[in-house]
């Protein structure tokens, strides 16, 4: 949930799961996922449970996605770039 | 051998912000380095817009003299590496660092400043791993770094003092708290709040919070620990119940909340892993928030040419952090023949002022500490290591095994040896065994680090 009355950076096109998701410059990718109500990003590796973002710093490695074509990236530690094609973990989409 | 810079500091917070400030004044060669895309370290993140109106007022005024130091470095032409990694530190202060583009190469200064500082820790329950349940630190993160809120109503639970903190932000910015479950109950607060009063803007800040959050109407509810978070993907709903005197559930108090988002947070843990892989020695000092890297008065740690400041050298907050860095700084303008004029006498000032910073943090670290008894209401199901889904029900079995150190559970079953290298779960693992072994927490050999320190591609440290 965006933040009333704050100024944002200009507005981007994310592809999440190949679907069109509105962002702002400077946001964290992690967050601009939580802003179009994707909080489910991945499985875990051993029992396939699903998972999102813990500690939000880098540390936890819960938030790991695919970018551009590269898996396992933190998407806590990454900026929203305009046309950046994004891939998590169903169901949230 | 050439040298790449003068000094290398890793860390773009408080105190390494700080000593950069001080090492560029004096002349040096300064590079930063902070796998973080925001320059600040967590307390500033993107700094601005949150400092303004009536809530973000604060006594102790560390975010105002933050923002100044950001802008001095500007304009003394300080360059802050975002996004980029440090992977090992070697033999000849040699940093071997993953640019934000994924290029590995070495940097090799005069002197080393790490100045990594700090992480949350956890108290782990049942469903603890849902989408959805939240460090207190991460939802800070998304209002201070993206002015998203974590949910449209937020639960808090944990220890210490950054859950008031985060619900004083949360409302002030227009979202709606479901509640404050404080593990803590009101007599232990208010004999540790009595611990504080050298500390008087703290105090205030304290008591400010408070009143805000009374005025917001937020529910603060003492004794409460968390039973068990649920939903079917994602967090639909959490039942916490109070605790009575003796740490004992009383039965009646279960509540159901339901709620998307359930921030927690029981406290900090120093990020020593780059040190340690470096070879540092480290000390168990509970008072600085347990395992901690060996200082000397001036920051240097046992290896020579490499400092140390910050949060890793005991947790104590933002303005402990930026005195140390200032005292690394002078310490190090000494060590490469440029020193600051007066800095005997500055350097006094500034070790009488972290000692009663550290006196502050001594009382936090005390805020935060659980009562062992914790332990035995794990639930078999709770899983302790999340990279690799390890359960309570294999770390009992694997004790009973006899596997009772860190290194042991780790060979028997796989805890601790996923993508974040036990940085979760190795203080909780600690208090696990401490507590079955009837030990002290300190017992177990400090954590055994090595390269590389951080995930990498092995495509970039190939071609590095």
């Amino acid at each position: 949930m965006r933040i009333k009355k704050i100024p944002r950076g200009e507005e981007i096109t994310l592809f999440v799961n190949g679907k069109a998701v509105r962002a702002h410059r400077g946001e964290t990718v992690h967050a601009a996922l939580l802003g179009a109500g994707c909080r489910v990003l991945r499985k875990s590796k051993t029992d396939a449970e699903f998972r999102g973002f813990l500690c939000g710093m880098g540390v936890c490695y819960e938030c790991l996605i695919t970018i551009n074509g590269l898996a396992g990236e933190r998407s806590c530690m990454r900026l929203v770039e305009d046309g950046m094609e994004i891939w998590i973990d169903e169901p949230d989409l | 051998m050439s040298r790449t810079c003068d000094v290398a500091i890793v860390g773009a917070g408080f105190a390494g912000l700080a000593a950069a400030d001080v090492l560029a004044g004096g002349g040096l060669d300064v590079r930063v380095f902070d796998e973080n895309p925001h320059v600040g370290g967590q307390l500033l993140r993107r700094p601005g817009w949150t400092s303004h109106g009536l809530g973000g007022f604060e006594f102790d005024g560390i975010r105002r003299t933050g923002l100044r130091l950001v802008r001095r470095l500007a304009r003394r032409g300080v360059k802050v590496n975002g996004g980029a990694q440090v992977l090992g530190l070697f033999p000849g202060q040699t940093l071997l660092v993953e640019d934000r583009d994924g290029r590995v190469s070495e940097v090799a200064p005069r002197c080393v400043l790490v100045a990594a500082g700090a992480r949350e820790t956890y108290l782990p329950f049942k469903g603890w791993t849902l989408p959805g349940v939240i460090s207190t630190g991460a939802a800070q993160i998304l209002i201070k770094s993206s002015g998203m809120l974590p949910a449209k109503e937020t639960l808090i639970g944990g220890l210490g003092p950054l859950q008031f903190v985060l619900a004083k932000e949360i409302s002030r910015h227009g979202g709606k708290v479901l509640a404050v479950l404080d593990h803590a109950g009101v007599s232990e607060r208010i004999r540790l709040l009595r611990m504080l009063p050298r500390n008087l803007p703290k105090l205030l800040d304290g008591a400010w919070i408070m009143a805000l959050l009374a005025y917001s109407g937020v529910r603060v509810r003492s004794r409460m620990r968390i039973l068990e978070a649920s939903g079917k993907t994602r967090l639909e709903s959490v039942v916490a119940a109070r605790a009575g005197g003796d740490g004992e559930i009383v039965s009646g108090t279960e509540t159901r909340y339901p709620t998307e988002c359930l921030a927690v947070g029981f406290g900090f843990a120093p990020n020593i892993e780059l040190l340690m892989q470096a070879g540092c020695a480290a000390e168990h000092l509970s008072e600085r928030g347990g395992w901690v890297v060996r200082v000397g008065d001036h920051l240097e740690t046992t290896l020579e040419n490499v400092f140390a400041a910050g949060e890793v050298t005991g947790i104590a907050g933002a303005r402990k952090s930026m005195i140390e860095g200032r005292i690394a700084g002078l310490a190090i303008l000494e060590r490469l023949e440029r020193p600051a004029p007066g800095a005997p006498r500055l350097v006094q000032g500034l070790a009488r002022e972290r000692r009663s910073e550290l006196r502050y943090g001594a009382v936090l670290n005390r805020m935060c500490r659980l009562p062992g008894d914790w332990v035995k209401g794990i639930h078999e199901e709770t899983i302790i290591c999340r990279c690799e889904d390890v359960r309570m029900a294999d770390i009992r079995k694997a004790m009973a095994d006899g596997f009772v150190t860190p290194g042991g559970l780790r060979r028997a079953c796989r805890c601790g040896m996923g993508n974040c290298q036990a940085r979760i779960c190795s203080p909780i693992i600690r208090d696990i065994l401490a507590a079955e072994t009837k030990s002290e927490p300190g017992r177990f050999r400090a954590p055994s680090v090595r390269p590389p320190i951080k995930a990498v591609r092995l495509g970039g440290l190939a071609a590095g």
